[in-house]
């Protein structure tokens, strides 16, 4: 929101507000805007808005049998719930791992902790593709520091769900640390004191007091980390070995059917991810609103 | 709106034991924390540190000619000349278009705004084999209006400017609703973007356009972002400049809050 409030021109009630933007220059800006306005709704239309629309059109372009027949296909199916587990799992680990440093980085100084914070962030300056490959490179059961070891053991981390994990979680994983930070900034630490002089213990705190005021940064965290997950490419292409029915999720398997020529289902997948984005948006957009009118996020 | 100095904003930070004692501790960790710091620090080892180390040392096994080597390969040259000219373009459309539709978004209104903001999100939420599809669908072979680029170093182009508009968008908001007129711009100028308070923010964004771009391989990736920095924080703004900063783009770094450089003269 522009807040004009501070600008003395603007005494008006706010339907006068754009009248009032204008005063001393008669038409002329009018039109620029307008201009402006068109130039914007075109750039974000051609480029978002009617492409992604066009991938539900032509989802249901020949009805909805192929719709069906796609979502009854054991392959997809296979696939979809593959995503499924790789994304819980990303959320959980990423809420768990999330929470924690938070808490330490926001509430206690330590040497080096400037160098995690930035640490914190190298999932998202880092390629997909580079993850992908930086884990084979570490869990390889033949040469790998850490897969040499599980091999023994009898574990399968690569080409297998447990890779597609790990690559899930690293590339989702700044999502909630970003968003629970600021909140935990701004909440203070003085209700949590108060509860612990009124003899809560940690866990009763942090259950009662710090959860709580945390919970719509974490919800934002928890939707976007989601949305991270279920549409992870890069990545997972290079660690699962795409095996069919086995280690391809369903965004490798839209890549497949897309290439042997299978559009139909291709965009059917395809439509069911987009839809799974747009949900996670709007959810977001209406939470944050929310939270901006409570005046605390 | 009124809301403590930036200041002072740090000192929750440090806990009850920092009021006692001299300015800055070294570490106010307790036993709890400390064993929750070392636990994230494993955790954050075996996923991160040690297979990007690994990447890196594999990078440098070969010396400096094998590394060498790989670059100037032909193919090598022609990828990275490609990435880097469709990123530098794409950061120059941005650049224009970008603080455009933050411009329209923050200082006009108009009935269906609302559903704008919304969709400039979707690039960032949407898997990146669906964006190459949604693309593919309005300018590939399918196309309804008859222009195929797939293929084509336009479709690159494309999928860049696609999946980076997000980005551009919501760094430059919170900057524009800062920059707010009474404060020496003239409102509603779009010419304000030349003002010195807006230049961290476009360069944060014009690096962040870049680094995402050059991240993309083969379709256009999520990864690559560098959060644009959001040093924009200011006192009277800072709350609501907050609320309004999304996920990918940068916000404060806990601990380092630094006073701001510039101070709105009418607050």
């Amino acid at each position: 929101m522009v807040d004009i409030a501070s600008v003395p021109q603007a005494t008006r009630p706010s339907s006068t507000r754009r009248a009032s933007s204008n005063l001393g220059r008669p038409a002329g800006p009018r039109i620029g805007r307008v201009a402006l306005r068109v130039v914007v709704i075109g750039y974000v239309g051609l480029l978002v808005a009617w492409p992604v629309s066009l991938v539900f059109w032509n989802t249901f372009a020949d009805g909805l049998a192929p719709v069906i027949e796609t979502f009854t296909d054991p392959l997809v199916l296979a696939s979809l719930r593959l995503t499924a587990i790789a994304a819980a799992w990303s959320v959980v680990l990423n809420v768990v791992f999330g929470v924690t440093v938070s808490l330490v980085l926001v509430r206690y100084e330590f040497p080096g902790k400037r160098l995690l914070n930035a640490v914190l962030d190298l999932p998202l300056s880092v390629s997909p593709v580079v993850v992908g490959l930086s884990i084979v490179l570490v869990y390889e059961s033949t040469r790998g520091i850490f897969g040499v070891p599980l091999a023994a053991a009898g574990i399968q981390v690569l080409f297998s769900t447990p890779g597609i994990i790990l690559a899930t979680t690293f590339i989702a994983m700044p999502l909630v640390i970003r968003e629970i930070v600021p909140v935990l900034t701004e909440v203070g630490t003085e209700q949590e004191q108060a509860a612990r002089s009124l003899g809560a213990s940690g866990p009763q705190t942090f259950w009662r007091i710090t959860i709580p005021a945390i919970r719509w940064g974490l919800t934002y965290g928890v939707v976007l980390c989601l949305a991270r997950s279920i549409g992870e490419f890069g990545a997972v292409k290079v660690v699962s070995g795409n095996l069919i029915g086995q280690t391809q999720t369903a965004t490798l398997m839209v890549e497949q059917m897309y290439f042997d020529f299978d559009q139909e289902q291709a965009f059917a997948v395809a439509g069911l991810l987009a839809s799974i984005s747009i949900i996670a948006i709007v959810v977001v957009s209406v939470l944050r609103s929310r939270a901006e009118k409570k005046g605390i996020s | 709106m009124t809301s403590p100095a930036p200041t002072a904003a740090p000192s929750p930070l440090r806990g009850r034991r920092a009021v006692a004692r001299v300015p800055r501790p070294r570490s106010t960790l307790t036993r709890g924390s400390g064993i929750a710091l070392g636990a994230s620090v494993l955790w954050l080892s075996i996923l991160v540190l040690i297979p990007l180390g690994a990447v890196v040392a594999a990078a440098a096994s070969g010396g400096w000619a094998g590394f060498w080597a790989v670059l100037t390969n032909p193919q090598t040259v022609a990828a990275i000349t490609l990435t880097v000219t469709q990123a530098a373009l794409v950061t120059l459309l941005n650049i224009v278009i970008g603080t455009a539709i933050a411009w329209v978004l923050v200082r006009d209104s108009f009935p269906g705004k609302r559903a704008i903001e919304v969709i400039i999100d979707v690039p960032f939420a949407l898997p990146t084999i669906v964006a190459g599809l949604v693309l593919l669908g309005l300018y590939g072979p399918r196309s309804p209006v008859g222009v195929d680029v797939a293929n084509t170093k336009a479709a690159v182009f494309l999928a860049f400017a696609f999946v980076t508009l997000p980005f551009v968008v919501r760094a430059v908001q919170p900057v524009l609703e800062q920059a707010r007129p009474g404060c020496g711009a003239r409102r509603a100028q779009p010419r304000c973007i030349g003002h010195p308070d807006l230049d961290p923010g476009a360069a944060a964004r014009a690096r962040s356009r870049h680094r995402r771009g050059s991240g993309d391989v083969l379709r256009p990736s999520r990864l690559g972002v560098r959060r644009a920095r959001a040093h924009l924080r200011q006192p009277g703004a800072a709350h609501r400049g907050h609320q309004r900063a999304h996920p990918y783009v940068r916000r404060e770094r806990p601990g380092s809050l630094k006073p701001p450089s510039w101070r709105p003269s009418c607050s």
